[in-house]
């Protein structure tokens, strides 16, 4: 692969973006039978042409209403880590969110619903503080379908050790507010 | 251009007074008219003929103020039909027209238009497909959409095309129809010949009419729901369900609107359906969609006079079909000789599209008639007096037989 890439234009990008890839697939790794979280599949209710609105319309969310249909949070590859001892309490990814996933908080922070986020990454965008919100890929974390890490709550409990966390995400970030990637 | 100090008199009669005004127009300006009373709010124009004059007429209501409605000038027709989309889907009563190829330009949206069940009315002026390029009158084009959910009405009179506007949206905007209407006019004999007709006060229209209401399917920030949406094979099968329980019940709305229409206005076209005329008791009956009702009228009067049993149905609602009508009126007559302003190539017996969903409709009775089918008047090719004997001739000839020699005829054309 390497005299492969080697004689093409830019061989060393070319390289490292292939080991790149390369780790993160090593990453993956096979999940055992009873190893996952439970799942019982549903099928869809269809209603009646009776039932129906005419024309295909369909009753939309309202805003600031969560989509009650989709809870599992599996259609992010980036997910939001927030550093809640920068956050200036703006508002704006509470604001811009397209699926509403904050929560505001008691002390006016904003707390991501992890299960209802689809990892567009907006909020990093709008954030107008440096190194306060930042994408981090989901293969960086154990947790997932269903049951994710209430952020606000885990640095809540222990600041400092959330700090380090945070700070040990931050060369892994994909998108970091103000920060050009 | 401005309209004339006699016109503003009887406009501002009709708009504010009480009494029906007489003017002379043509087929286009009635409906321009009916636009008017009927309040329309949106309407989207493309110039093509022979379709256009009723934008003109409008664009001249609108800017001596005697309308008031958003008047957009589209990119094409597609884009005409899509305006017209949004803005029934938004809550304005809209108003759009096209013809020929101009129509089928905007196919996409035209079936959008009835699938996502929003009630425009649309006036197409019927003209020949291109190609080879023609101005006049044939059916295809409204044909083309008349599995689609479209109701389908053609018009022969002035009169006729003012009133069937106002009925039009009273249909197409009931909660048990919610489906467009496309109004057929032929090209040139209708659109464009001057016919004296009488435009009826607003204040009856407004009985008439109720206001445009598009209820829980109204876009809008206060309602929020999602329109058009992809669903694939969960959910199509039971939204053409619903439109086809809609094409049905509008059979029994176009009654009503009839109905009322009589009550409020004193004009009674009878059957809303179909118009037949010295049907009773004939032997021969020629059938028919548009203009070509007069020539066929007159000669009916003559050969009536000369004691012969011959009789005319005109077709004014072609979707929904008039099927219990087509039974009862034919069902028994010896000969039906169709005219069709239009072509089905390959279709059963190679006859046109109207004869063919007759002759499908008369399967159910106990007494088939023997049928004949004329296709004519193709490209806007004149039928005259003349040609309307020379058909009930062969008719009658057939009638007399018991035998139909040949049962599709391309009248007049040239070996």
């Amino acid at each position: 692969m390497k005299r492969y890439l080697g004689n093409l234009d830019k061989p060393e990008e070319r390289v490292n973006r292939a080991l790149e890839a390369y780790q993160s697939l090593t990453k993956l790794r096979e999940v055992k039978p009873g190893e996952g979280l439970p799942y019982k599949y549903e099928p869809p209710h269809l209603p009646g042409w009776k039932d129906m609105m005419i024309g295909g319309a369909i009753p939309g969310l309202k805003p600031n209403q969560r989509n009650p249909y989709f809870t599992g949070g599996t259609a992010k590859h980036y997910r939001p880590v927030i550093n809640f001892d920068k956050c200036i309490k703006c508002s704006l990814c509470w604001e811009y969110c397209p699926d509403s996933v904050f929560d505001v908080t008691p002390d006016g922070y904003f707390n991501p619903a992890l299960a209802y986020c689809k990892g567009c990454g907006i909020c990093a965008e709008v954030c107008p503080v440096p190194d306060t919100i930042i994408m981090v890929d989901e293969m960086e974390f154990e947790d997932g379908y269903g049951k994710f890490l209430d952020e606000y709550r885990a640095w809540k409990e222990n600041r400092e050790a959330y700090r380090k966390w945070f700070e040990s995400l931050l060369p892994k970030a994909q998108v970091i507010s103000v920060r050009k990637r | 251009m401005s309209v004339s100090a006699l016109e503003t008199k009887r406009l501002e009669a009709v708009l504010k007074g009480d009494e029906e005004v007489e003017v002379v127009g043509t087929g286009t300006d009635a409906v321009a008219y009916a636009l008017m009373l009927a309040d329309v709010d949106v309407t989207s124009a493309y110039p093509i003929r022979p379709y256009g004059g009723v934008m003109q007429t409008v664009a001249r209501l609108i800017a001596d103020g005697y309308m008031k409605a958003e008047y957009i000038v589209a990119a094409h027709e597609h884009d005409q039909f899509e305006i017209v989309k949004h803005a029934s889907a938004v809550g304005a009563r809209t108003f759009v027209g096209s013809s020929g190829v101009g129509w089928l330009l905007a196919i996409e949206a035209i079936v959008a238009i009835s699938t996502d069940r929003y009630p425009v009315v649309a006036l197409i002026g019927n003209r020949a497909l291109d190609d080879p390029g023609a101005y006049g009158v044939e059916h295809n084009d409204a044909l083309m959409v008349r599995d689609v959910g479209w109701l389908l009405v053609w018009v022969d009179t002035a009169q006729e095309a003012l009133d069937t506007t106002l009925i039009a949206y009273r249909v197409a905007e009931d909660p048990r129809v919610m489906l467009p209407v496309g109004i057929s006019m032929d090209g040139a004999f209708l659109t464009h010949s001057e016919h004296v007709f009488k435009i009826p006060p607003k204040k009856k229209v407004q009985q008439f009419l109720p206001p445009y209401d598009l209820g829980n399917r109204k876009l809008h920030p206060s309602n929020v729901i999602s329109v058009a949406p992809q669903v694939n094979e969960d959910w199509v099968t039971e939204i053409r369900k619903q439109m086809d329980e809609a094409m049905k019940n509008a059979r029994k709305v176009i009654e009503e609107a009839y109905r009322d229409f009589a009550k409020i206005f004193g004009r009674d076209y009878g059957n809303p359906f179909v118009e037949p005329y010295m049907v009773e008791d004939a032997d021969v009956v020629m059938v028919g969609m548009g203009t070509v009702s007069k020539p066929i009228k007159e000669a009916v009067r003559r050969l009536r006079a000369k004691g012969e049993r011959v009789g005319f149905l005109r077709i004014r609602w072609f979707r929904p079909f008039p099927t219990e009508d087509i039974i009862r009126y034919l069902s028994g007559v010896k000969v039906v000789a169709v005219v069709d302003r239009d072509y089905s190539f390959g279709s059963p017996f190679d006859g046109g599209a109207v004869f063919t969903e007759i002759r499908s409709a008369l399967y159910e009775t106990d007494h088939r008639p023997l049928m004949m089918n004329f296709i004519g008047g193709l490209g806007g090719r004149e039928i005259t007096y003349n040609d309307a004997i020379n058909m009930f001739n062969m008719a009658l000839e057939a009638a007399r037989k018991s035998k139909v020699e040949q049962r599709v005829i391309w009248y007049g054309v040239r070996e």
